[in-house]
């Protein structure tokens, strides 16, 4: 099986290595404003100022990130939404402000720039009109992230739904039992329980073990091409008790392509496909011919039939469809379903990767 | 038809042996009712028919060469049917078709005596069938007709609705020309035009219907009127209101 499609947790989106990479870029740029309005720094001076406030600012962005996400943007909110982000500004920027001084008084005590905290003192309503700013940009920053991230998640989700949309119908697809099938087998044991009891208990049991394992099948993923065959074989046999020597069938099944996995009901509904068109509607049918062959990582399968005469309109092609998507679902473009047919004969011939089953087995 | 003795004569029509032989063992317990004949197909059914006139066919609807309802298009009305079969979805057109009963199967001896009582009380009143019936029978709902089956003399004749060149009606019987030879059957023009598609048949004229596929040219031809020249050559004469329906269909 698959594995199961789990959402991703939502997180800060500065945590991303791309975002942190951008912001580090962006506060290296902003190097020039400390050295601009600070007369006595340097650049050297204004870039460490500005490094020790990033990683600072990181941490004082982090309550936007909150803020954004517990205050989102709905029609009908905005005041309230401003007012709130106004105060946060408010507080945030004298942080800013008061960190900043600090690091001056810092700057000062140790590194001997004696002019950086009179300068940011001087400063200090500009600096505080910055931070407001910024504070603004880095809430308008977060709301966009927020919303790109929401839009990619739903995304996300329609894809997962669709695949397990996809899955649900194959599942499905892999459970139908024609009803004909089965009133028809009734019908026949009713009839050989007349004339043949013991072939009619036969009959019960062949019927009981092919019902058995398409209920099995509908649990597996994959099965191997023997125990799939097995399956086929005994539908058969049902089939050949009802139509008796119409139905032929000829078989070549290599031991190494019998030991192969495929999908489970892969070969079913081709079988029925066969017997619904070129068997069943048919006076004197050609025989079925079934071929499994191995060729180093690829398994060849082979089904051939012969061609009604007198061929009627009948809802055909659904089984067809059916492996079609199924080898889709399951290989993707490494399988091929291939159709071949003429006046006399019509042959599908899949070709698929070969799993062993050590290698992966079914679960 | 019916013996002075007051058997009935019953022929059993089905592709699979151990559906016959259920039938016949049933019917063992109905003396009064023999089986007179089994058939393997549609085909063998009609010529069993023909030759041993039974009362009653106990008809299973899917089968090689031509289906139940093909056959009952081919037998005498007098004769009684009863549908058997695995499937449900045929009991709408069976009953139109007027089918003494419709039996699905498996079913039990005592519904089969059910149908039998059913058959023994509609003996000998024919089934006022008309062929539009037949022909929508024969036919999915929603489909148009895919092939005609009829019976041509001694022979019974199956013709792919798409090999038809062209039909010309004569009272209630109508000849259908198709590949370089023709069929009588007793049907009329309306019925045809009504169950053939009708974006490949054309009714071009009072007499004619038309496979539009099987035009080359129209032509101009005496007063007023005109024909369609086939590609093969053959003319087929066209009204002024077949030919707006012709075109109507050509596109042109």
């Amino acid at each position: 099986m698959s594995p199961p499609i789990a959402p991703r947790r939502a997180r800060p989106a500065w945590l991303d290595p791309a975002f942190l990479l951008a912001y580090l870029l962006f506060w290296a740029g902003l190097s020039v404003v400390p050295w601009v309005l600070i007369d006595s720094a340097t650049p050297v001076a204004a870039f460490a100022l500005t490094l020790m406030s990033t990683v600072g600012f990181a941490f004082v962005t982090l309550p936007t990130w909150y803020l954004c996400r517990a205050l989102p943007l709905r029609p009908g909110r905005a005041s309230r939404v401003v007012s709130i982000h106004g105060a946060a500004a408010a507080v945030w920027s004298v942080a800013l402000v008061g960190a900043m001084k600090l690091l001056a008084e810092a700057g000062g005590l140790f590194a001997g720039w004696h002019r950086l905290p009179l300068e940011v003192d001087r400063t200090q309503s500009a600096l505080f009109g910055v931070g407001a700013l910024f504070y603004f940009l880095v809430a308008t920053f977060q709301y966009v992230l927020a919303e790109l991230q929401l839009r990619h998640e739903a995304l996300e989700r329609e894809a997962a739904l669709a695949v397990l949309a996809q899955r649900a119908e194959l599942q499905a697809l892999r459970a139908q039992v024609h009803p004909h099938f089965l009133f028809n087998s009734l019908n026949t044991v009713s009839a050989l329980i007349g004339y043949d009891p013991v072939k009619a208990r036969e009959a019960c049991v062949l019927l009981a073990e092919y019902l058995r394992g398409t209920l099995r099948a509908q649990d597996q993923a994959l099965v191997s091409l023997r125990d799939e065959w097995a399956l086929c074989e005994r539908y058969l046999k049902v089939e050949a008790l009802r139509l008796g020597d119409r139905l032929r069938v000829d078989v070549e099944l290599d031991e190494s392509a019998a030991d192969c996995l495929v999908p489970s009901l892969l070969l079913q509904p081709l079988v029925e496909n066969a017997m619904t068109h070129a068997i069943t509607p048919v006076d004197e049918p050609e025989p079925l011919r079934i071929r499994a062959k191995r060729r180093g990582a690829r398994l060849a399968l082979e089904l051939e039939n012969g061609i009604d005469p007198a061929p009627r309109p009948r809802d055909g092609g659904l089984g067809l469809a059916n492996v079609r998507a199924r080898l889709f679902a399951q290989y993707g473009k490494d399988a091929s379903l291939r159709i071949e047919s003429d006046v006399e004969r019509f042959a599908v011939l899949l070709d698929l990767p070969v799993s062993a089953p050590n290698t992966e087995a079914a679960p | 038809m019916t013996k002075p003795s007051g058997e009935r004569r019953i022929l059993i029509v089905d592709d699979e042996e151990p559906a016959r032989r259920l039938l016949a063992e049933y019917l063992r317990a109905y003396p009064r009712w023999s089986v007179i004949g089994q058939a393997k197909n549609g085909l063998e059914a009609v010529k069993l028919t023909q030759q041993e006139q039974p009362d009653v066919l106990l008809l299973d609807v899917q089968m090689p060469k031509i289906d139940g309802f093909e056959v009952l298009g081919l037998i005498a009305p007098e004769i009684a049917v009863v549908f058997t079969t695995a499937f449900d979805e045929y009991a709408v057109r069976a009953f139109e078709v007027h089918a003494v009963d419709y039996l699905l199967k498996p079913f039990s001896a005592e519904r089969l005596g059910q149908a039998l009582a059913r058959v023994e009380h509609r003996l000998g009143a024919p089934r006022s069938v008309c062929a539009p019936v037949l022909a929508r029978a024969a036919r999915e709902p929603e489909r148009h007709l895919e092939r005609l089956v009829i019976r041509d003399g001694a022979e019974i004749v199956i013709i792919p609705a798409a090999s038809i060149d062209y039909v010309r009606g004569q009272d209630d019987y109508v000849e259908v020309f198709h590949e370089a030879r023709s069929s009588l059957t007793q049907q009329t023009l309306q019925h045809l035009e009504a169950s053939l598609d009708p974006r490949q048949f054309v009714r071009v004229h009072r007499s004619y219907l038309l496979n539009v596929s099987r035009v080359a040219r129209i032509e101009p031809w005496g007063q007023g009127s005109k024909m369609a020249v086939l590609k093969d050559g053959r003319t087929v004469p066209v009204s002024r209101s077949g030919e707006a329906r012709l075109r109507a269909v050509l596109g042109v």
